[in-house]
Formats: structure tokens, C-alpha cells, sequence
């Protein structure tokens, strides 16, 4: 039974879009192993790089796939880069969901990534973004605010995007917004509908509200206890 | 030069021309409608009674309802309206894909020149919306309505009067992502409401930033970016 739904997900890929993104980004002998498979993707901009931080193995990254069943309305992927470079590791994109990369920026997500439903990342500046992200629906990340503002005062115009860092085994729950300047520490949980915007350095802790603020320390994710538990037998 | 025509040319092929011409000769004379000054990409027109007033001369393509401008909000599609008798005075300018428009009987929805609004707005009019000239919207997934606080029966509140409903923005006002103006509320002219945030309230100081749930007051004296240099040019006239 396995295998034939196997198969079946091979049909669900869209295999025109997924050789044009193999070939264009990676040399011959990555891209015919197809690392990057997309399902159902619009393809606004293919400039800049990407680069493997991991060794290629077929379907590793999988952009735009079907996680969630229940959101059947959100459907397909947006891949847009008008010249960035996108460091990725190996993980998953849900459907509805999309990468922008505008020029000169740089986009670094670690491995084992896993962004259920409708995740946004939009990049302007630089995003860097640790190992095993788990992302809930409508979860999004962007480092800009596409406008700056004029301080009538001291006469100065604002910076438009600023720096994210995302450090390793973060969990961000649905409709979660990572602003622009933000730093959330390494095994930490932001609550559903939180809006993240400053700078915080505890480990181990649940941040909530609009704007984020800490609420409750030493917990983590139960997925994530073996890995800590690895960190600290090293 | 030929690039550009041809992109014209696409962006033609998208209007959806069935409800356009319904549109236009539903709701203007026919020396207005043969302009054809209102474009709808994939709508859905649910109830075209009321009035649709212009108050600029008539272009063709002047007011656009229902583009797609965000590109990685490809799953936002077209826009539905539904007006069951409400007065609309519209100026020039856009409003997103994945937009609803309901105004309902005798409600008064006003919306000034140059209005900018990129996807997904949800707009209920249920009695007076106004909204001035340059009104940035720029966010997605906006949400201005008045249609909730109008049901709410005032039982045990000492005072009968009903409450106030109407909304008010002023010109130049930026509307970011995800925020919810309700009814009794005012924006005034040149402020930014920060993304997330609801408004419910009367807001009272310009060219300031507001954000919270309810909104509060955080920074005085910000302008944004695109606005500012005619600001600084009228400013230096008055110096003169």
C-alpha cells in the first residue's frame, strides 16, 4: 500500500517546473538527481543562486506539497528570486506557500525544516534561519516593511529592513509574524498570533502577545527533547 | 517601448470584459459607460443595486477592483461585490485581489483619489465609511467594518442613545498588514497603524504611529517614506 501511494506522489509533482528549477540553479550531475521537487508552483523569477547545504538526495526539499488535509483551498507554491542567494538544507514547504528573495539578499534555512500550510518567507535583506524550524499554517517571516518612515523631527528616514535571526529547534505556531530586527533564541515557542519583533536571548522559553513578550520558561517542544538531550551528551 | 506594449496588451486579456461592461452600464450613463472607467478581473457581482458616483472625469481603467498585485499571494483571486442600495463615491485608483466589497441598503461608502489597496481587503459598509485621498492601504488582509457593532442593542447600558458606527480615515493614512478598523472609529490624517492591530476607538494626534490591540499611541512625528517629500516641499513653502 505504501509503495502505490508512493507512486501516486510522483504524479502530484510538477515535473515541468521541477526540471527548470534543477537545471537552472544546480550543475548537471546535482540536477539530475532532482534534489528540489515542486507541486503546483508559479514561477515569477529564476535569478540568483541556490545552494545545498546538505549532500543531494532525490526530493529532499519538497516545495508546496499537501500536508495538511483539511487545507485543501491552499494550493500550489511561489518561488520568486530576483537575484539573492538562498542557502537551504533539506525539509518541507506546505502548499500555499512562497519564497521571495528580492535583489542581493540572502536567505539561509537550516535542515529538517518543516513549514505546514501557507508559510511566507520574504526576504529583502538577510534571514537566517537555524535547524528543524517547525512552522505552523499562515505562519510568516519577512525582514522588511517595503516602506520606511520620515521622522519629521530629527529629519531622518528610518531603516526599511533589518536583520532575522531563527536559532535551532524554534516552534512557531499558526498565524505567527516574524517582523523585521527580531532574534528568537535557540528551543523556543512562539504562540499562535503573536507578533515577534525584538530582540530576546533565553533559550527554553514561550514567547506570546503582540508585540511578543516572554511568558513562560524552561519548556520545549516534545519532538526536540532527544535532540537537546544529544546537545548535551556532546 | 515594445515590452512594455505587450505587457498592456496581457494586462487586457485579464479583465474579465462580461462583468466589466455589466458593471459600467449598470451603473453610469452611457456617454460615461463607453469609457468604460471601472475594470473587474475575475468578479463576482452578487447585487448591483444603489449608485456608483465618480468623482473624477472618466478614464478607461481608472478604477481597478480585483488585480493581482502581490505576487506571492497567488491564491487570492478576484473580487466580490454586493451592493443592496447603498451610495459609493469612488476617486481613481486599485484595490487587490481576494477583496470583498458589501455595502448594504442606504449605507454611504466614500473613498478618495489615488487609493492603493494590494489584496485581500474585506470591506462591510453598513451605514457611513469616508476614506481621504492617498490612503495607502497598503497591507494584506485588511478588515474595515461596521457591520457587527451595528447589531449590538444597547440593553444594559445606561444610556440608550446607539452608538456611534461611523468610520473615518483621513488622507494619507497606511494601513499595514492584518489591521481591523471597526465601527466608532477615526483615523487621523498621516498616521501609520502598526501590523496586527485593531482600531475601535477615536485616534486623535496626526503623522503618528500607533499599534496594539487596542491601538495606542507609540511614536509622534513619523511620516512614510513615499509621502514625505511632498510633505517636506510644502513645508519649506510655508519657511518661505
Amino acid at each position: 500500500m505504501s509503495k502505490i501511494n508512493r507512486l501516486r506522489e510522483i504524479f502530484k509533482i510538477d515535473w515541468i517546473n521541477t526540471i527548470r528549477f534543477n537545471f537552472n540553479y544546480f550543475p548537471f550531475a546535482t540536477a539530475i538527481v532532482f534534489p528540489v521537487f515542486l507541486y503546483r508552483t508559479k514561477i515569477i523569477a529564476l535569478k540568483g543562486s541556490v545552494v545545498l547545504t546538505e549532500k543531494a538526495r532525490p526530493g529532499m526539499i519538497k516545495l508546496g506539497k499537501q500536508m495538511v488535509p483539511i487545507n485543501q483551498d491552499a494550493v500550489g507554491f511561489v518561488y520568486e528570486n530576483r537575484g539573492g542567494n538562498l542557502y537551504i538544507g533539506s525539509g518541507e514547504i506546505g502548499s500555499g506557500g512562497a519564497i521571495s528573495i528580492q535583489e542581493g539578499a540572502v536567505l539561509t534555512i537550516g535542515s529538517h525544516f518543516h513549514s505546514t500550510s501557507r508559510g511566507k518567507f520574504i526576504c529583502a535583506k538577510e534571514i537566517k534561519i537555524g535547524n528543524y524550524l517547525r512552522a505552523g499554517w499562515e505562519s510568516m517571516i519577512m525582514d522588511t516593511d517595503w516602506h520606511s518612515t520620515y521622522n519629521l523631527e530629527t529629519k531622518r528616514y528610518s531603516t526599511k529592513s533589518k536583520r532575522i535571526e531563527i536559532g535551532d529547534c524554534v516552534w512557531l505556531a499558526s498565524n505567527v509574524q516574524v517582523m523585521k530586527g527580531a532574534k528568537i533564541p535557540n528551543f523556543s515557542i512562539v504562540a499562535g498570533r503573536s507578533l515577534f519583533n525584538r530582540k530576546f536571548e533565553e533559550p527554553y522559553s514561550l514567547f506570546a502577545g503582540s508585540p511578543a513578550e516572554l511568558v513562560k520558561s524552561g519548556l520545549i517542544r516534545d519532538e526536540f527533547l532527544p535532540i537537546l538531550e544529544l546537545c548535551k551528551s556532546k | 517601448m515594445l515590452k512594455n506594449l505587450f505587457k498592456h496588451f496581457k494586462e487586457l486579456f485579464k479583465v474579465d470584459w462580461i462583468n466589466t461592461i455589466r458593471f459600467n452600464f449598470n451603473y453610469f450613463s452611457i456617454k460615461e459607460a463607453c469609457k468604460l472607467p471601472v475594470f473587474l478581473y475575475n468578479a463576482k457581482l452578487i447585487a448591483m443595486k444603489g449608485k456608483v458616483i465618480l468623482t473624477q472625469n472618466p478614464r478607461p481603467g481608472m478604477i481597478k477592483l480585483g488585480k493581482l498585485m502581490v505576487p506571492t499571494n497567488q491564491d487570492s483571486i478576484g473580487i466580490t461585490y454586493e451592493n443592496q442600495g447603498g451610495i459609493v463615491k469612488l476617486g481613481r485608483g486599485e484595490i487587490g485581489s481576494g477583496s470583498q466589497l458589501m455595502i448594504s441598503n442606504w449605507a454611504n461608502l466614500q473613498i478618495g483619489k489615488n487609493f492603493h489597496i494590494t489584496s485581500r481587503l474585506c470591506l462591510l459598509c453598513s451605514s457611513t465609511i469616508k476614506i481621504g485621498d492617498n490612503c495607502l492601504g497598503g497591507g494584506w488582509n485588511l478588515r474595515i467594518s461596521n457591520e457587527d457593532s451595528n447589531n449590538i442593542l444597547h440593553c444594559e447600558s445606561e444610556s440608550k442613545q446607539p452608538k456611534n458606527v461611523d468610520i473615518e480615515i483621513a488622507e494619507g493614512v497606511w494601513l499595514t498588514i492584518g489591521v481591523q478598523v471597526f465601527g466608532g472609529s477615526i483615523i487621523p490624517s498621516y498616521s501609520i497603524i502598526a501590523s496586527n492591530s485593531v482600531v475601535n476607538h477615536k485616534l486623535d494626534v496626526q503623522y503618528s504611529l500607533y499599534a496594539g490591540d487596542p491601538v495606542k499611541l507609540m511614536k509622534q512625528n513619523v511620516i512614510r517614506d513615499d509621502l514625505a517629500i511632498s510633505y517636506i516641499e510644502r513645508n519649506d513653502c510655508y519657511n518661505l
